[in-house]
């Protein structure tokens, strides 16, 4: 009998002692309030990678979002190159642009509260990188912007360090959004920990230079439980606003106006990259439609009022998050890299105007349109 | 019965302990060392090089062993005799016959003061004029070559005097990066069992 | 080797003095600098070929890995002697490493950051409007690259007093130093641009750029926007004349 016992507990002791010595072996990540921290370091190194910008099954071109067909958390792995692209964001206004996978802004990266992200990127600067051939690889992005190519994109090089910062990701940025030169590459893993639309952009200074040289993008972290609205939500769009400095250059491109981005002297206040995108293909909902827009104004400098001529936000979640409701709200007032998750009821069939209702903004571009047809149900 | 809880309970404890990540942040040291390549060899820098005992070295004299390399300079009286003390340290951790075969290389950046004669009288204040080390210099451009393969960044101030990066670096027998240790006072264990692998595959 | 007579190729005397630099040693201070001799233009295609002639280790197909990135000469479509594809523009993507090494086989070495800094703010304008304007200019020129239409060296006009050409307008040049230690200090964040300039002046805002791209490199960085000129030490440049 006695033997059996000691058996028994050297046998559960040692069991105890193998599960703990592999938990503590692992990385120093913690949990606080069901967060993730503690990351574990950023891996820079040296790639052969020639394959597409933009590697990632939820990863889609503005203004899509693409749907979350899982259930619970998951771990993505996601690649977003940085190339160098001549793009044209006006009509007869080109210039070579500093991207995140070929356009401006970056592609939609969408993700659940407290999903991992196992993100790689290459520096492809020095690379002439097109993106404009569809791809079986690559992402639902790609296939987007090879059927929609409305900023024209080209292949361009422009060899100029860079680096990556998520506003959604919470770790140490002397380690994960460090800058790397052309040709290499950092990988690390970074946990979505919050709901919201979070901005994404170039760190390296000047990051007033590279944000408006075209580096930044959103990730739209959708919250675990959703919005506890007790309704369905008809469309959802990702709006992004965000500012350029440009002047014409010697030839045909246009080029950085430093003066006029110290001064916050915009040429061109643009929705998803380009000055008539949202007019050329404008939005599509119904009458009796709850749409749902994800705005961010990604700056570099300046706040926008948003609003949509002819409605009233029904719902307004600040940043994003569930717990910041309000409503009733005419308009929406986003500083540089803030943002916010709105649902409207589309009143009637019409014409309604997406808009930055501080007008210098607007009439540089900052509108838009929703064309609304006939209520169906 | 009551002993052998204890001893679960303390094996359970040691093991906890034992396990657990050191990590050591890069972030934490001002002067940091930069990004390398370890699968190439650093013998590749074909230069010709004096030590303090006036004789011409290559790099390649000292394939086929371990080398531990060094970079200081002479004036340094803070920092790089603690440095050079570490590399002593990682030196004399391994066996005596591990030490017969390896050889530690201190290359100084300053060559306007520290020439071979200067290097002499350095190697034997620190009593380490001794079989298997070598100090040495060669000129500027070679010197920064090798900082540079090495990660080791330096910068002659206006005082005469460095700003330097501080690490003691392993080549493998092919002259290829074996292992770093980055800073002042480190521990050498890692270093060790490093150079003892390396002399094991070799003797197989 | 050296031709003393050719244009290209020509080394000018870089009086010392000093200058403010956007990364001084200690802040308020100007940098010193000793005299030197600087290559006039960018070292050439044709000029690289030539040490390739003389030093086959140093090919493409012959270089150790450990130094240079895969994109060496990358827009070189072969290295033969008689070839050579634009040989009067400045050679780029090559690695600190091979920049350094022809320096040395030329009797010289690559120019400190210092001395290359220093170097190209010695230039006369004619008024501060004309200076200001080219401070802008260069912005403008940080942030675009005409890789199809690269000049010719010599040909953007831009010179020193003492006739050292297109420190800008060509290309990124490599230095001794590009990574310098003092740079350790700024952890590269936002506000870097902001404690590098003195306010309000766009040359240093430039010069910030400029130092923060080049700081980012590795030796091995093949970039097809950075070259190279080499320095010379005024003993070994008096030795060789006198030896002519």
């Amino acid at each position: 009998m006695k033997s059996i016992k000691l058996t028994f507990t050297l046998v559960i002791g040692l069991l105890l002692t193998g599960i703990t010595s592999l938990s503590y072996a692992q990385t120093s990540e913690y949990e606080i309030d069901g967060k993730t921290f503690g990351m574990p370091e950023a891996e820079v190194f040296t790639e052969d990678y020639d394959g597409p910008p933009v590697v990632g099954d939820h990863l889609s071109m503005l203004p899509n979002l693409e749907p979350l067909d899982y259930k619970g958390n998951k771990t993505h792995e996601v690649r977003i190159d940085i190339i160098a692209q001549e793009i044209e964001v006006a009509d007869g206004v080109k210039y070579e642009a500093w991207t995140f996978g070929g356009t401006v802004p970056g592609p939609v990266l969408h993700v659940r509260e407290g999903d991992r992200i196992t993100f790689t990127m290459k520096n492809r600067s020095d690379e002439a990188v097109t993106i404009t051939q569809p791809t079986k690889e690559g992402s639902p992005f790609m296939q987007q912007v090879a059927q929609n190519n409305y900023m024209k994109a080209e292949e361009a090089t422009m060899p100029m360090p860079h680096s990556m910062d998520f506003h959604a990701g919470t770790v140490a940025k002397d380690d994960k959004w460090r800058t790397i030169a052309p040709g290499q590459s950092i990988k690390f893993d970074w946990v979505a920990n919050y709901a919201g639309s979070y901005i994404y952009h170039c760190g390296t200074p000047s990051v007033l230079m590279h944000t408006a040289m075209g580096q930044h993008g959103v990730v739209v972290v959708s919250p675990k439980d959703g919005y506890d609205t007790g309704y369905e939500v008809d469309k959802e769009y990702v709006i992004v606003q965000s500012e350029y400095y440009l002047k014409k250059g010697p030839g045909d491109l246009y080029q950085y106006d430093y003066e006029g981005a110290q001064n916050r002297n915009p040429s061109h206040v643009v929705f998803n990259g380009h000055q008539t995108i949202l007019h050329d293909q404008p939005l599509k909902a119904n009458a009796g439609d709850r749409v749902r827009f994800h705005v961010s104004n990604n700056g570099p400098s300046g706040t926008s009022s948003f609003h949509v001529i002819g409605g009233i936000f029904d719902r307004v979640w600040l940043e994003g998050h569930p717990f910041n409701e309000m409503r009733g709200m005419q308009t929406v007032l986003l500083g540089a890299s803030s943002s916010a998750t709105i649902d409207m009821i589309v009143p009637e069939e019409g014409k309604y105007i997406l808009i930055d209702h501080e007008f210098a903004d607007a009439e540089k571009g900052a509108t838009g349109t929703l064309k609304a047809g006939p209520r169906e149900k | 019965m009551k002993k052998l809880y204890l001893i679960v309970i303390f094996l359970f404890m040691a093991m906890s302990v034992s396990a657990q990540h050191n990590h050591n942040h890069s972030a934490d040291n001002t002067l940091n060392t930069t990004e390398v390549n370890s699968e190439h060899s650093l013998y590749h820098l074909d230069a010709e090089w004096t030590d303090h005992r006036n004789e011409t070295i290559s790099l390649t004299d000292f394939k086929g062993a371990p080398v531990i390399v060094v970079m200081f300079y002479g004036n340094c009286t803070d920092v790089c005799p603690i440095l050079i003390q570490d590399a002593w340290r990682l030196y004399s951790s391994v066996d005596e016959s591990v030490q017969e075969e390896i050889n530690v290389l201190a290359v100084s950046f300053d060559t306007e003061n520290d020439t071979p004669e200067v290097l002499r009288k350095y190697a034997e204040y620190e009593q380490l004029d001794i079989p298997g080390w070598y100090f040495m210099t060669t000129d500027d451009a070679d010197i920064r070559t090798l900082a540079m393969m090495l990660g080791v960044q330096y910068s002659k101030k206006s005082d005469g005097h460095f700003a330097h990066s501080n690490l003691v670096t392993v080549l493998d027998e092919k002259g290829r990066i074996a292992q770093r240790v980055e800073g002042l006072n480190q521990p050498m264990d890692d270093a060790k069992s490093t150079i003892e692998s390396i002399m094991a595959k070799l003797n197989k | 080797m050296l031709c003393l007579t050719n244009m290209v190729g020509a080394q000018v005397l870089v009086p010392s003095g000093s200058f403010h630099s956007v990364m001084p040693e200690i802040k308020g201070e100007p940098v010193e600098v000793e005299s030197f001799y600087l290559d006039s233009t960018a070292v050439t295609n044709q000029q690289y070929n030539e040490f390739l002639q003389d030093h086959e280790n140093w090919k493409p197909e012959n270089v150790p890995s450990i130094f240079a990135y895969k994109g060496y000469l990358k827009n070189w479509e072969n290295t033969n002697a008689d070839d050579i594809v634009n040989p009067n523009q400045p050679v780029t993507s090559v690695s600190w490493y091979a920049a350094n090494a022809y320096c040395q086989s030329a009797g010289g070495r690559l120019p400190t950051l210092n001395e290359w800094e220093y170097s190209a703010q010695l230039m006369d304008f004619e008024s501060t409007a004309d200076a200001k304007e080219f401070a802008n200019r260069l912005m403008s020129w940080y942030s675009t690259f005409d890789n199809e239409n690269m000049g010719a060296v010599g040909s953007t006009g831009i010179e020193n007093r003492y006739g050292v050409k297109d420190q800008f307008g060509l290309i990124m040049e490599w230095v001794e130093d590009f990574k310098p230690v003092v740079a350790d200090d700024l952890s590269l964040d936002c506000g870097t641009v902001g404690r590098m300039q003195k306010l309000g002046n766009a040359y240093s805002y430039a010069a910030s750029i400029r130092y923060i791209t080049r700081m980012s490199f590795s030796p091995k960085s093949t970039n097809s926007t950075v070259g190279f000129r080499c320095a010379y030490n005024v003993e070994t440049m008096e030795n060789k004349k006198s030896n002519l």
